[in-house]
């Protein structure tokens, strides 16, 4: 190497060219170009290389410039898609960002993951960690993560392929083609659901025996004739063949359908597929005629961002901010008293403490904290995601009153306490055992940012 | 106006030839053919006959077809555009053959050392040709990533300039960094 590369900006050996325009300016403007490219971590180690750098990476405008272009690449974005066990060690959780459709359907490359923009973390899980760092690569193959349940995720590119995946045993199946494969370009992408029956007994005695259910429903926007009609297709394990159904449906939950964006969830067994407007419940295990149930997010609650999950005592259960930001409501939907329909009840109230108010950005209104999940074994506990430190933290919620006041007081730190996997934290992660933190710097879901615009 | 010739002056006063069209891939030569002030050849005194060459040849590449190189350069996606285009197989294929070519082309275009890449980050920069940087500079930070401090001055040739005690400090701050990087 016979020049400096990168060197001090006053560094002796000036290229003869320089002599043109300013040096300092220019390869600062490329060494800001490189470093906007690393992930954090590595960009904040990179202050300990020179003088130069660190005060390069210590201005404002740097930090600026990092941002956006953090928010730009982020347009491939991640989204937390669940909570995995392994067979052997129920207690080991892991939560994971992986590139969906979402965003991603115009891009012909998914980003590369970078290493420390996510971390999954929780004892013992280091095997289903590694699994599924390399099971990023065959999900690329496989198209786009679609929807996930009990473990396996189903998968789906653009040719409408879809593909069973199990991310533990990295065993995979390809679906027959559905019937209506050809896929009219007037219709909407298929809507997807993946129901699958848990038997982890099986799991256990290694027979990797799953069966399951792909839903793919159809709504069509151009035929104003079927307008009542959603058209489903079904999937057995158990046949392997697909079956058609069409489920009959009022014009408004058609018109919801159709138009809006659903993510699946799979609760006791149903789909709830949930949009920011509704959540749409289907269950193909039902027997009888089938149908979709359109259930209207609670009264007064601020509908976005919000997680649905199933309560302690099997109730479909919702967590949401209310209007104002500073309360986590905890709603449960059940019978009614007069027993003729569900109705949606607050069933606790927290006050959800956040470090600082919310801001206003400049292009949209971004909450100081976002709801996550609820916690797998524990609907009463939630993860919320304090965008003002870019991790993510676990609440847990308390049931008694007292016990809320008792949040409200500094005891709140604690439980904010960042659990990072830092070595001198380990006891930390000791202590709230079942906690699971994941250390997400570029993460702040795309999609509540997009439909939080909506809502403004 | 597709095939009018432009010359480019290097800093040792070699002259290169380009097509118009592909000299446009850069702004800075854009601005310069727009601005009407072209008179024969363009001197450009901050990159040296070594490198131009090489910039011409991504330039050749890249010229005319701002569209494809864009699309990966950004990695973007329009957010409006949820709904899946009109899907075309034979369409799809070919546009995956033309990433994959280009993928390919660009792999072996980026195969040289160090020194060249410090002077195509620096053309590119001057020339404005926004994908070639994006290319280089991806390299570079390629070369950084999972390295410690030390593994990267010794790689980029950087003496440091803390004392030992400054860097222990810098060492014992630096989680709380951390903190200070909120993503508002």
């Amino acid at each position: 190497m016979t020049k400096l590369m990168l060197s001090n900006s006053n560094g002796d050996e000036v290229d003869q060219a320089d002599l043109y325009y300013c040096t300092d300016d220019c390869t600062d403007h490329i060494l800001t170009e490189i470093l906007i490219r690393l992930p954090l971590k590595p960009v904040l180690r990179c202050k300990c290389v020179s003088k130069r750098w660190f005060h390069l990476i210590s201005d404002p405008c740097f930090r600026t410039s990092y941002v956006s272009h953090r928010r730009r690449r982020r347009s491939c974005c991640r989204r937390l898609i669940g909570f995995f066990k392994t067979p052997t060690n129920v207690s080991t959780y892991v939560c994971k960002f992986l590139p969906t459709i979402t965003s991603s359907i115009n891009d012909n490359k998914i980003e590369e993951e970078e290493e420390s923009s996510q971390q999954v973390i929780l004892e013992e899980g280091e095997d289903i960690i590694s699994s599924l760092e390399t099971s990023q690569g065959i999900l690329k193959s496989f198209g786009y993560f679609m929807c996930h349940s009990n473990g396996l995720f189903l998968c789906s590119n653009i040719n409408n392929m879809y593909y069973i995946y199990n991310p533990i045993s990295k065993e995979y199946y390809q679906l027959p083609h559905p019937p209506k494969k050809q896929v009219n370009s007037t219709w909407k992408r298929p809507i997807l659901g993946l129901v699958v029956a848990a038997d982890y007994d099986q799991v256990c005695s290694g027979q990797l025996q799953f069966r399951y259910k792909v839903v793919r429903a159809e709504a069509s926007r151009s035929n104003m004739d079927t307008r009542d009609l959603i058209e489903i297709e079904t999937f057995f394990s158990d046949t392997g063949k697909w079956t058609e159904s069409k489920v009959a449906v009022n014009v408004a939950t058609y018109n919801h359908f159709s138009y809006n964006q659903l993510y699946a969830r799979v609760i006791r067994g149903a789909i709830h597929w949930m949009s920011c407007l509704s959540i749409f419940v289907y269950d193909p295990n039902s027997i009888g005629e089938k149908h979709i149930e359109k259930i209207d997010p609670p009264p007064g609650s601020n509908s976005r961002p919000s997680i649905i999950g199933e309560s302690s005592d099997g109730l479909l259960q919702l967590v949401a901010l209310d209007k104002t930001h500073n309360f986590i409501n905890v709603w449960v939907y059940q019978d009614s008293v007069n027993e003729e329909s569900h109705q949606w009840s607050l069933r606790r109230k927290m006050l959800q403490v956040s470090p600082r108010p919310p801001s206003i950005g400049r292009n949209s209104f971004i909450p100081a904290v976002s709801l996550v999940a609820l916690h797998p074994d524990n609907s009463e506990a939630v993860f919320i995601n304090l965008n003002v430190a870019a991790s993510m933290k676990l609440l847990e919620t308390r049931e008694e009153e007292e016990d809320l006041k008792q949040l409200k007081s500094t005891d709140m730190k604690a439980i904010f306490d960042l659990l990072a996997l830092t070595n001198t934290q380990k006891q930390e992660v000791e202590k709230y055992r079942r906690a699971l933190l994941v250390w997400i710097a570029d993460f702040e879901s795309q999609m509540n940012r997009s439909e939080l615009k909506m809502e403004s | 106006m597709s095939s009018t010739k432009i010359f480019l002056k290097s800093s040792d006063d070699k002259t290169f030839e380009i097509d118009e069209t592909a000299a446009r891939a850069s702004e800075t030569l854009k601005n310069i053919i727009d601005g009407g002030c072209l008179d024969g050849v363009i001197p450009l005194p901050n990159v040296s006959s070594n490198i131009l060459p090489k910039v011409i040849e991504y330039c050749k590449k890249h010229g005319g077809d701002n569209g494809s190189s864009k699309k990966i350069a950004n990695g973007g996606v329009d957010k409006d555009k949820e709904i899946l285009p009109d899907y075309d197989e034979e369409e799809d294929k070919r546009e995956k053959v033309r990433v994959d070519e280009l993928k390919k082309w660009e792999e072996e275009y980026m195969d040289f050392d160090q020194q060249v890449l410090y002077d195509l980050m620096l053309a590119a920069n001057y020339l404005h040709i926004k994908g070639l940087l994006d290319l280089t500079v991806e390299k570079a930070a390629s070369m950084i990533r999972g390295r410690t401090p030390d593994q990267i001055r010794e790689n980029f040739n950087i003496n440091s300039d803390f004392t030992p005690e400054e860097e222990e400090e810098m060492i014992l701050i630096e989680d709380e960094w951390d903190d200070e990087w909120a993503f508002d």
